[in-house]
């Protein structure tokens, strides 16, 4: 599911924005998730593993 | 109440869902302020610092991307938390804070080199060969060793002489030998600093 970051607009329905909203909050928990302990859970907040994507490549000594 | 990530559904009004929005918005508040600067704040989303939870195995990696974790080890002589970092690719996961720091130690650091010392270990005999236990994963790629005057009778002008014979995954072969005078045998130790993967 997207996540949607504008919404809802002061002049949204319901009806429009409960879809954007159920996506937000699904969007959330599985981005929150990723090297994290989940909501609910005991430890919930702290981190799993914390994986690093490779950043700019420093050259060796 | 828990986070609810299926809400709002189409058939539910604002009042039916407007509770566990609100109780959604909490819990992911609370867990967040749990390792991270808040929201609102200058640093927000940072970490002040970072609590790793115990993991039962390695974590994954990927191509281009490296983990830190934490682990249950024995490596210390004790069970304990140890951090782990595993490189990209599903490299070796590397446990760099246990260690040894005894006299006889050793330590691992991130990159895996294992670096290994025995001050004032005593050998065998004199003239003669000696086995020194040095368990690793591939063996070692440096072995210095150098005279230790455990307790000689008389000055310290022992003419101690040694050098390695052989080394291999578990263990570095010295020949030795110490000299006092006519003394051929006595007292006879050194100290090795090895390093090796």
């Amino acid at each position: 599911m997207p996540y949607f970051n504008n919404i809802p607009q002061a002049t949204d329905r319901l009806s429009k924005s409960q879809y954007q909203l159920l996506a937000n909050f699904a969007s959330i928990q599985h981005y929150f998730t990723v090297n994290h302990i989940d909501f609910d859970a005991s430890n919930k907040g702290k981190h799993s593993v914390l994986t690093m994507p490779l950043q700019e490549l420093i050259r060796c000594y | 109440m828990t986070y609810n990530p299926n809400i709002p559904q189409g058939n539910q009004s604002g009042a039916d869902t407007q509770a566990p929005m609100l109780n959604n918005f909490a819990s992911l508040k609370t867990a967040t302020d749990i390792n991270h600067v808040t929201f609102d704040l200058a640093d927000q989303g940072k970490h002040p610092f970072v609590s790793l939870h115990i993991q039962q195995d390695a974590p994954t990696t990927l191509v281009g991307e490296m983990a830190l974790s934490a682990l249950v080890s024995n490596l210390s002589g004790v069970q304990n938390t140890e951090l782990a970092l595993r490189h990209q690719s599903n490299a070796t996961n590397n446990i760099f804070t246990a260690g040894g720091t005894g006299f006889f130690g050793w330590t691992r650091l991130p990159s895996g080199l294992l670096i290994k010392w025995m001050n004032e270990v005593v050998f065998a005999g004199s003239d003669t060969g000696d086995t020194i236990d040095f368990v690793a994963a591939t063996g070692p790629r440096f072995v210095e060793i150098y005279a230790a005057f455990v307790s000689p009778s008389g000055t310290n002008t022992g003419n101690f002489t040694s050098y390695i014979l052989n080394y291999n995954i578990n263990a570095i072969t010295v020949w030795s030998t110490l000299r006092y005078g006519a003394d051929t045998g006595s007292n006879n130790a050194g100290n090795i600093l090895a390093i090796g993967i």
